[in-house]
């Protein structure tokens, strides 16, 4: 019974000449022993020859014709078109397509991640991850302490209360009493800022 | 008794396995050129592939879609297609095969378009019983008609491999290359396809007795 299973679903691939030529021969063997088998390979060879005659309508030469000419018509017609101008180039051109469209993505969202104000918590958390570098000033040449000392005082005058009167000359031993008094008044009053 | 010899004659000559395959290697090979003249900017060479292959791909998506009108209009795209396409060609299965897989995936388009009531249809024999006798050619011509219709019935994957096996002339092997299959599946298929076929002409006949 299991033989007739097998064999079944070898009728097909042997009449249309593709089985194993190995089994050809089981096949044929079992098809002149089994009468039900054997009726199941005449009837696909009459459904294989119904399949065969079954028409369709035959179109002329000149349909043909027609067909290949507006094909190639088509062709110019997108071969005209830029984009289409030749099949090798399209994966290029699609490849520079994608390409373009990461960098241009890239970059805004590069932009607008640092245009983005942060709040002074991230700022905290930021300078934890990366903090200042340490200079080890012993090893630094004069020139570099100069640098270094111009860079600090800026940032240390930046932060101090502006003094509006100073005197002429610029400096405290220069100055009278009376100036001395506004100078010391003006720092209390500042300080008094700052510390409210 | 059932002689090997009786066997034979019922036999469809058609070439065996290893003859069609070297047929479509040496269609590969001879497309190769083609191919890569196109991909030069010869756009006549892509005429001769069309003129070469525009038959059996019109007849294959007429089989598919039994209406001359968009059976034309697949072939074209799927020459157009294929041209766009060319470049991405890696000469892994012949140019047919690769023609076919377009062509195929069309016609699955317009069907999906059309929407076909596919269940309903498979179930629907067609009441001829009521008809007058006709003569023998008749009868034949009436049958074939009938079987033509029949196989509209067949579940899309199963009317895909009859038609590329018996109308298409396609091996298995190329078939399961052209739909993205494996052997198996696509005999499994075709067996599956046949079967059906053979029960519903015998519930027609059947049907016709009464």
């Amino acid at each position: 019974m299991k033989k007739c299973e097998e064999i079944s679903g070898q009728i097909w691939p042997f009449l249309l000449q593709e089985i194993d030529p190995l089994q050809v021969g089981a096949v044929e063997g079992h098809l002149q022993e089994c009468v039900s088998c054997k009726k199941e390979y005449e009837g696909a060879v009459q459904l294989l020859s119904q399949l065969n005659a079954v028409s369709q309508p035959e179109p002329s030469e000149l349909f043909f014709a027609r067909q290949a000419n507006q094909i190639q018509q088509k062709i110019q017609n997108e071969k005209s078109d830029w984009f289409h101008f030749n099949p090798r180039w399209r994966p290029a051109l699609a490849a520079a397509a994608v390409l373009a469209v990461f960098w241009v993505g890239g970059s805004l969202f590069q932009s607008l991640q640092y245009s983005t104000p942060t709040s002074v918590s991230d700022q905290a958390n930021r300078e934890k991850i990366n903090p200042p570098s340490q200079i080890n000033i012993e090893r630094l040449n004069a020139e570099q302490l100069n640098q270094i000392t111009e860079q600090l005082e800026k940032i240390v005058f930046q932060k101090l209360p502006v003094i509006e009167f100073f005197g002429d000359s610029g400096d405290v031993d220069d100055l009278n009493d009376q100036e001395l008094d506004h100078l010391i008044q003006d720092l209390e009053t500042t300080e008094f800022r700052r510390n409210s | 008794m059932f002689e090997a010899e009786s066997i034979l004659p019922f036999v469809r000559v058609t070439p065996n396995m290893t003859s069609l395959n070297s047929i479509s290697s040496i269609s590969s090979h001879e497309d190769r050129e083609e191919i890569e003249a196109v991909l030069a900017g010869d756009t006549s060479a892509f005429d001769r592939l069309v003129k070469k292959y525009q038959r059996k791909i019109y007849y294959l998506a007429l089989r598919m879609l039994g209406n001359t009108e968009d059976a034309d209009e697949v072939t074209q795209k799927t020459f157009l297609k294929g041209y766009r396409a060319l470049a991405g060609f890696r000469f892994e299965a012949s140019f047919k095969t690769w023609l076919t897989t377009i062509a195929i995936n069309l016609c699955r388009t317009e069907l999906s378009r059309r929407r076909y009531p596919q269940e309903e249809i498979s179930e629907h024999i067609p009441d001829l019983s009521g008809e007058e006798k006709r003569g023998e050619e008749e009868e034949h011509e009436h049958r074939l008609a009938h079987l033509k219709e029949v196989l509209e019935t067949l579940p899309a994957r199963q009317k895909e491999v009859v038609v590329l096996r018996i109308f298409h002339d396609m091996p298995f092997k190329e078939i399961a290359e052209a739909l993205k299959s494996n052997e198996t599946a696509v005999k499994v298929n075709f067996h599956h396809a046949m079967k059906g076929l053979r029960e519903r002409i015998q519930k027609r006949l059947h049907h016709e007795k009464m």
